[in-house]
């Protein structure tokens, strides 16, 4: 199968400061993909680069084939949207914060939005969850429907591509789940690839089909939950002792960690 | 939903056109001699008598200047304070008023008006107000390319401080007639005797208006923040750039013609907020067409309240902007938050 997104030796950064070194994976169409890795470690830096805030050479990211770096930003914005960990509380309704994501379709005079777009921004949020929410003010919601709504604005750019920084890290866990669970049914229903920031191993484990660990601007090791997320990788990427056992459920590894405490413990019962 | 809030478009704008409507009748009839709405129509058929001069030569240029001042100063605080995404930004922050009001200062103490006669200081407003718009779009040009906003912000502040400053200096080692007229010129009049004036401002304030309409979708993208505009493949650092050359050209050219009128282009952007939401395809045309409203009926309460003397028209704008926003906050506070 063809990869949908191909990272190919992408070496992009800020100026004169932080850049990544031959980062290179690929994705096929459709995956829930997983970029984990301590802070620092270039996940945001990768990540900007394919939203165009940060500057791409030529040939180091193909999206279907395309050279990214050669499409141009309202080409792009219609191809791949981005749902960030915060949004700042505008003062505008839900259904309003929502229509903006079809900035990029807007012809050059036009100053309306057309019946399509309303019909979308339906759509999205009623799949998402927020339909009831339309008319309230966007500043009056929970961090967990502000999340929802965000990604209700990003669906509504149709993207191919759908990019997350972190998305539940500041969410209690039963809108964690019901956010990734989200996201999982994108992928399958409607075939969006999604590259997802993510820092808690744990729900990368259960959710992602494909995992990119990376540390220092470089991919440390990529492939699926099991292949990545052991404790030999996850001690060297991450300076801490863990230890893995399997979801009995699932399957997928799950990652304990082991405080100081238990530790000293545990080597003075071995001696 | 959308057609409903395109009809509370359309009803709000009808409203103001009949406010605007009201104004304008207000501030013709008015005045020493009393002109009533009727005789208002007669004399503009029959164009003959002292009235009929009072009303094209005195009351109608004064009314059509504060329509364009106060829709232009208002409009540049809308514009200024979407790009800004800062409540507190009007026009001259900048730096644009200092800026103006030391060069003409400088035009009065070097008594360079006794000979370039009274065209001179509106120029030298102006060149004065363009300067400073140079110097704090220069100054804050990021090194990487692209404008740094907060940097912009601070460094038209600093230079309204610097500008006032030094005007200050002036004031203090020239003569007291001197230190007069650059006191009254400060303070704002639309009493401009200069019909040529008056017709640029109108141009360059419609000019503007009709300009800032090509870029109301970025504007709009531009309340979400820089960065999230531009995941919206909106150009952000070309759109920050004209919308900030607009919103100076119209202060600039305002400022020259009627002086240093406060407020408007702050109270004026938040009323409009806060009666028809932050959407700019509407608070662009709405708060023109507000600041219009506002500054005649100003310029009516500057003309009448003392009469047959006159008040500096920003003593009227600073003291009724200044009670109706505190009013507007106290009566329902969270709605008044603005753009944040």
């Amino acid at each position: 199968m063809k990869d949908y997104l191909k990272v190919n030796n992408a070496c992009y950064g800020y100026r004169g400061a932080f850049h990544l070194s031959d980062v290179s994976f690929g994705i096929s169409c459709g995956i829930f993909c997983g970029i984990v890795g301590p802070n620092g470690s270039g996940k945001t830096t990768l990540l900007k680069g394919l939203t165009g805030e940060l500057e791409i050479g030529k040939s180091q990211v193909f999206l279907n084939e395309v050279d990214l770096s050669l499409v141009s930003s309202k080409e792009r914005a219609k191809t791949i949207a981005i749902v960030t960990q915060f949004m700042e509380p505008i003062e505008v309704t839900v259904e309003e914060y929502v229509i903006m994501g079809r900035i990029p379709y807007r012809q050059r005079f036009q100053f309306f939005e057309t019946d399509y777009d309303f019909r979308l921004a339906e759509k999205y949020m009623k799949m998402t969850g927020v339909y009831d929410l339309r008319h309230k003010m966007l500043s009056n919601l929970s961090g967990g429907e502000q999340q929802l709504v965000n990604i209700a604005k990003a669906l509504v750019q149709e993207p191919t591509l759908l990019l997350l920084d972190e998305p539940t890290s500041h969410l209690d866990i039963s809108h964690q789940v019901q956010i990734l669970n989200l996201i999982h049914n994108l992928t399958n229903e409607l075939g969006i690839t999604v590259l997802m920031i993510i820092h808690d191993l744990n729900l990368a484990s259960e959710y992602c089909d494909y995992l990119v660990l990376m540390k220092n601007g470089k991919v440390f090791h990529k492939g699926t939950p099991e292949e990545v997320l052991n404790y030999e990788n996850i001690e060297k990427v991450y300076d801490t002792v863990v230890i893995t056992r399997e979801n009995p459920l699932s399957k997928r590894p799950v990652v304990f960690l082991v405080s100081n405490k238990v530790l000293t413990n545990a080597s003075k019962n071995l001696n | 939903m959308k057609n409903s809030r395109y009809l509370k478009w359309c009803f709000f704008l009808l409203v103001v056109f009949i406010l605007l409507l009201g104004a304008v009748v207000l501030s013709l009839s008015v005045g020493d001699m009393k002109i009533s709405f009727s005789d208002i129509i007669r004399l503009l058929k029959t164009k003959e008598g002292i009235e009929y001069a009072v009303l094209v030569n005195l009351r109608l240029p004064r009314t059509i200047l504060a329509f364009a001042v106060g829709g232009a100063l208002s409009l540049s605080g809308t514009l200024l304070q979407g790009v800004y995404r800062n409540p507190l930004v009007e026009p001259y922050t900048m730096g644009i008023s200092g800026g103006a009001a030391f060069g003409v200062a400088i035009c009065i103490v070097t008594g360079l008006y006794l000979k370039a006669g009274a065209i001179a200081l509106p120029v030298v407003g102006f060149a004065g107000a363009l300067l400073t718009v140079f110097f704090v779009y220069f100054l804050s040009i990021k090194r990487q390319g692209g404008l740094s906003i907060h940097r912009m912000l601070l460094t038209g502040v600093m230079i309204s401080f610097i500008a006032s400053s030094a005007m200050m200096f002036l004031m203090s080692i020239t003569s007291a007639e001197d230190v007069h007229g650059i006191i009254f010129w400060i303070m704002g009049s639309l009493s401009e005797p200069n019909a040529g004036l008056i017709k640029i401002a109108v141009v360059v304030a419609f000019a503007g208006l009709i300009s800032s309409y090509f870029f109301v979708i970025q504007l709009n993208a531009l309340r979400l923040g820089e960065t999230k505009a531009q995941h919206l493949g909106i150009n952000t650092s070309v759109t920050i750039r004209v919308i900030f050359v607009i919103a100076s050209l119209i202060t600039g050219i305002s400022v020259s013609v009627a002086g240093v009128i406060g407020f408007v282009g702050l109270v004026v952007p938040h009323l409009i907020r806060y009666i028809v939401g932050s959407d700019f395809r509407i608070s662009l045309i709405g708060s023109f067409l507000v600041g219009s409203i506002f500054l005649i009926f100003c310029d009516v309460l500057a003309r009448t309240l003392i009469a047959p003397n006159e008040l500096p028209i920003g003593v009227i704008t600073g003291i009724a902007g200044g009670v109706m926003f505190i009013i507007a906050l106290s009566s329902n506070f969270s709605n008044a938050k603005s753009l944040r």
